[in-house]
């Protein structure tokens, strides 16, 4: 399968959420991304890249700097998903109650 | 951010014995009864209902067209719990993407569904949670708590 990019994956690893978290608070270079993470620079950065691809993070160079920012928007879909979830969930509860109510008639 | 649920957690109480609503999930024959979508059907290529068993459906829309489905039942405890992977497919079985699956392309990967039931009085108390549980998630045992992230977001958010 090809390696999905999308919001999902972004949020589906641990150290991403903890970067998307800190990045809440506004645009921060990779060392401060870094700092009491206890992860590696070398980590973070492979996290980025991934994020980044996702359209979950924004990268820009700003002289010898890397700054990070959160698409924070993005996450939307993910809360357009749980709708539309909870929609055919519901749905299905409905004929489910139909159903056993016709089985006990039986 | 918008400040509606960013979980889908629902519960359902039913008017039978949790037997009979348990039983309602774990039989291919009474699934078809109710599974599929309004205006749709349900077919099942092939339905294992045992822990690790694998499951490939496909729901007929007669507007959208066909809808394959593959998953594994990673959890049985009758009648109390279910749990069920779900990922979008093919005919043959093989993962698809979400848009040759016919979905738009905001879909995930893999859904994780836990469904738990609870016996109280003449009633069947039905709680179903359904989250995103890519592979590498799985691997470090932290699926669902993408949904921690969101409501300490949404704190800070709000405290900023």
């Amino acid at each position: 399968m090809i390696e999905r990019r999308d919001v999902f994956q972004a949020i589906a690893d641990p150290t991403r959420r903890m970067i998307i978290q800190k990045l809440s608070r506004g645009a921060l270079n990779i060392g401060q991304i870094v700092e009491d993470s206890g992860i590696t620079r070398q980590g973070i950065a492979k996290h980025l890249k991934v994020l980044n691809e996702c359209g979950m993070v924004s990268l820009t160079q700003k002289g010898r700097e890397q700054f990070c920012e959160a698409r924070l928007d993005k996450l939307d879909e993910v809360v357009d998903w749980v709708n539309a979830s909870r929609k055919l969930w519901n749905q299905r509860f409905d004929k489910l109650d139909k159903f056993l109510a016709e089985t006990k008639k039986q | 951010m918008k400040s509606s649920d960013k979980e889908l957690l629902i519960t359902h109480w039913f008017d039978a014995s949790i037997e009979l609503v348990f039983d309602a999930w774990i039989d291919p024959e009474k699934l078809k009864r109710w599974y599929a979508p309004d205006g749709c059907t349900i077919s099942y290529k092939r339905i294992e209902i045992r822990e690790g068993g694998m499951y490939h459906s496909c729901v007929h829309d007669p507007v959208h067209g066909d809808c394959w489905v593959v998953g594994t039942y990673l959890e049985i405890i009758p009648p109390e719990k279910l749990t069920f992977t779900m990922q979008l497919s093919n005919e043959r079985g093989e993962m698809a993407d979400a848009l040759s699956a016919g979905k738009d392309s905001h879909w995930p990967a893999e859904i994780l569904t836990t469904v738990t039931f609870e016996s109280v009085g003449s009633q069947t108390k039905v709680t179903l949670h359904q989250t995103v549980s890519e592979a590498e998630a799985k691997k470090t045992g932290a699926y669902q708590s993408w949904i921690k992230m969101f409501n300490k977001l949404n704190q800070q958010l709000t405290v900023a």
